[in-house]
């Protein structure tokens, strides 16, 4: 265990240090990216479709939304090519699997990092105040990093024998960002539609942020307890399902 | 008792033919039910590895070495049977290694050396030692991508070998480094034979691998043909890919190129040995006939005939012919070519063969190629040829 837990390490630094590489901004990026989309979603939203926000400024809302479902797109996107981009190390040496789609997430937690700072920065300039349910943003992450790793499992895995995972992916992830409360507040639904928005796992842990981050207080407790067990079982279906067809990856490569 | 460290029991692998990469492929052949895709790469393959020894495994290409190789080094799982592998494996050397193109030579380094699940500390202490085997020294700091191949296979074959693996598994990595990085590996190898480390090589390179091992393997179309002694199995292996060519080029009469005005044919190429018998596997310096037997469709004056023998990796290692050698041919339809010593290496060879009448640019009949051989050798030179020689102090 402790042989895997260097290789972890290796594998995910060599995710951070390959993706800058050649880029002249570096690690930069990793602050402007989100800055670019907040500030175009800001103008978008704030001037032309007004987004009821309340005291909130929009940005701060949507920025509080915005990093943490960036994680989980760029956590995604690299996921689920791992298992393929790794095919030298899949039919040349046994080792864990499991380790590649988690180390392309754990590699994204640098930008997400950095973003975060940024949103630090945001909030004690919209003067924000803090609130103490800040503490439990740590339970929240757990449970959206769970759901990350449980469906990267799953589409790394698949996407090893079907490309087409690759292709659907971009799309699927714009509409699950438009069905989830990023761009706007859940109060915003109309009736016949909540239940099926609540099915949503990101919509109870979206909720939870800004809940714990911009209000101080947890509206839709009943929502992140759902969030949390969908989380934690697309994770042991991932787990399985990755450990299944992973006897089956050399195969195909 | 002897340890063993693997054991393959009635091992079988089935690979689908085609690749279903896409969802509309997998469709397809969900609504073609009875298609049958699959491919048996191995059937019933059943061997045991003691500890220390050191197996070779040859075998036509295509015919399951490699797929053996991916389930010793659990890379693979099979389909029926079982593997037992015990020790630590190093990872599998084969051609591209699992580098990282747009890192260094140093971060790949100590990438691969915590795959193969050395320390940080350990590998601190070797990095050095591995730089140097792999004579990269100028371009560690060079991105992998701009390695030639031969320098990807250095650098991998230094990382695996420097981790001390209880087995070493290699697939046909020796013919891509130079001579001395040749030399280097194989007095290694005999290091790591004298530490008791398993070693299971693939190799086309026969001459090698039976300095080398003590025990081979010969695979044919997924099975085990032969198993034991190198001299008792390399006969096998030779008489086998010689007839399975033969046999292809008669299937295949595609491959074979063949054109001329026709005035006369050639219709068959026979070598025999010594004894008369027809033989497609030459020994280093015996004596061989080649018999040429054709049929005249017109009377003509001139006829000549002319043989090239070039090794299957292209270079042509000697042509001879009756104008050349100012031979008449008298004969009406057979004439026999007497080859003394001959001085082929070990390899595989085949031969075009040519009949014309004055000029050899306006053939009869050309034939390409016409047969195949294979030579195996006794004696240790490298090259097309073995020269008679000795070495004198002064």
């Amino acid at each position: 265990m402790v042989l895997y837990k260097d290789l972890f390490w290796q594998l995910t630094l060599r995710e951070i240090k390959a993706r800058y590489k050649q880029s002249i901004l570096g690690y930069a990026w990793a602050i402007l990216v989100p800055l670019i989309n907040l500030l175009v979603l800001s103008v978008v939203f704030t001037y032309i479709f007004r987004v009821p926000t309340g005291s909130t400024p929009y940005a701060v809302f949507l920025f509080v939304a915005l990093i943490p479902w960036m994680f989980l797109v760029s956590s995604l996107t690299s996921a689920t090519g791992s298992v393929m981009a790794n095919s030298a190390l899949i039919t040349k040496v046994k080792i864990p699997r499991e380790i590649l789609p988690l180390s392309a997430i754990s590699s994204k937690l640098v930008d997400l990092i950095l973003a975060s700072v940024l949103l630090v920065a945001f909030l004690y300039f919209y003067q924000v105040p803090f609130h103490i349910t800040t503490v439990f943003i740590p339970v929240i992450f757990l449970v959206q990093f769970f759901l990350i790793l449980g469906i990267c499992l799953i589409l790394s895995a698949t996407n090893v024998f079907y490309r087409d995972v690759e292709n659907i992916l971009g799309v699927f992830l714009t509409i699950w960002m438009y069905m989830s409360p990023v761009l706007y507040p859940s109060n915003l639904i109309p009736e016949n539609f909540k239940l099926f928005f609540f099915l949503n796992p990101m919509t109870g842990i979206i909720n939870a942020y800004r809940d714990a981050i911009l209000y101080g207080r947890f509206t839709d407790t009943y929502g992140f307890i759902y969030s949390a067990t969908f989380s934690l079982f697309i994770l042991l279906v991932g787990i399985i399902y990755f450990k299944n067809r992973s006897r089956f990856f050399a195969d195909v490569m | 008792m002897q340890d063993t460290v693997i054991s393959f029991n009635n091992v079988s692998k089935k690979f689908k033919k085609g690749q279903r990469y896409y969802l509309k492929q997998a469709l397809l052949d969900f609504f073609r039910p009875g298609v049958n895709d699959d491919f048996w790469a191995l059937r019933n393959v059943s061997f045991k590895v003691q500890k220390g020894e050191a197996i070779g495994i040859i075998g036509a290409n295509g015919s399951g070495k490699s797929t053996i190789l991916k389930l010793i080094a659990g890379v693979l799982t099979p389909t029926k049977g079982n593997v037992v592998v015990n020790g630590r494996i190093g990872p599998l050397i084969e051609l591209g290694a699992g580098f990282h193109p747009e890192l260094s030579g140093r971060d790949n380094i100590y990438l691969n050396g915590t795959i193969l699940g050395l320390p940080k500390k350990e590998l601190e202490r070797k990095f050095e030692d591995i730089v140097d085997f792999a004579e990269l020294s100028d371009f560690i700091d060079t991105p992998v991508k701009h390695y030639s191949s031969g320098m990807q296979v250095r650098l991998g074959f230094s990382i695996a070998t420097q981790i001390n693996p209880e087995i070493l598994i290699i697939d046909e990595v020796l013919s891509v480094g130079d001579a001395s990085f040749q030399n280097k590996c194989l007095s290694l190898f005999g290091e790591f034979k004298k530490r008791g480390i398993t070693i299971i090589i693939v190799s086309h390179q026969i001459n090698l691998i039976e300095q080398f091992c003590q025990r081979l393997i010969l695979v044919e179309k997924g099975k085990i043909e032969a198993m034991g002694n190198p001299r008792d199995v390399i006969p096998v292996y030779f008489s086998s890919v010689s007839q399975g060519q033969v046999k292809d080029l008669i299937n295949k009469k595609g491959n074979v190129k063949r054109f001329g005005s026709g005035e006369v044919r050639i219709e068959k190429v026979e070598i025999l040995d010594d004894s008369n018998k027809v033989v497609t596997t030459f020994e280093t310096g015996k004596n061989y006939k080649i018999r040429f037997r054709f049929k005249k469709n017109k009377d003509i004056d001139i006829l000549n005939i002319g043989i090239g023998v070039y090794k299957t990796t292209g270079e042509y290692c000697f042509g001879l012919n009756t104008q050349y050698d100012h031979f008449k041919v008298t004969s009406k339809n057979s004439f026999e070519l007497l080859l003394k010593n001959i001085p082929l290496n070990a390899g595989e060879y085949y031969y075009n063969v040519v009949c014309f009448g004055q000029l050899e640019t306006k053939p009869y009949d050309w034939v390409g190629p016409s047969g195949r051989f294979v030579v195996s050798s006794q004696f240790l030179q490298r090259g097309l040829t073995v020269v008679n020689h000795s070495w004198v102090n002064n």
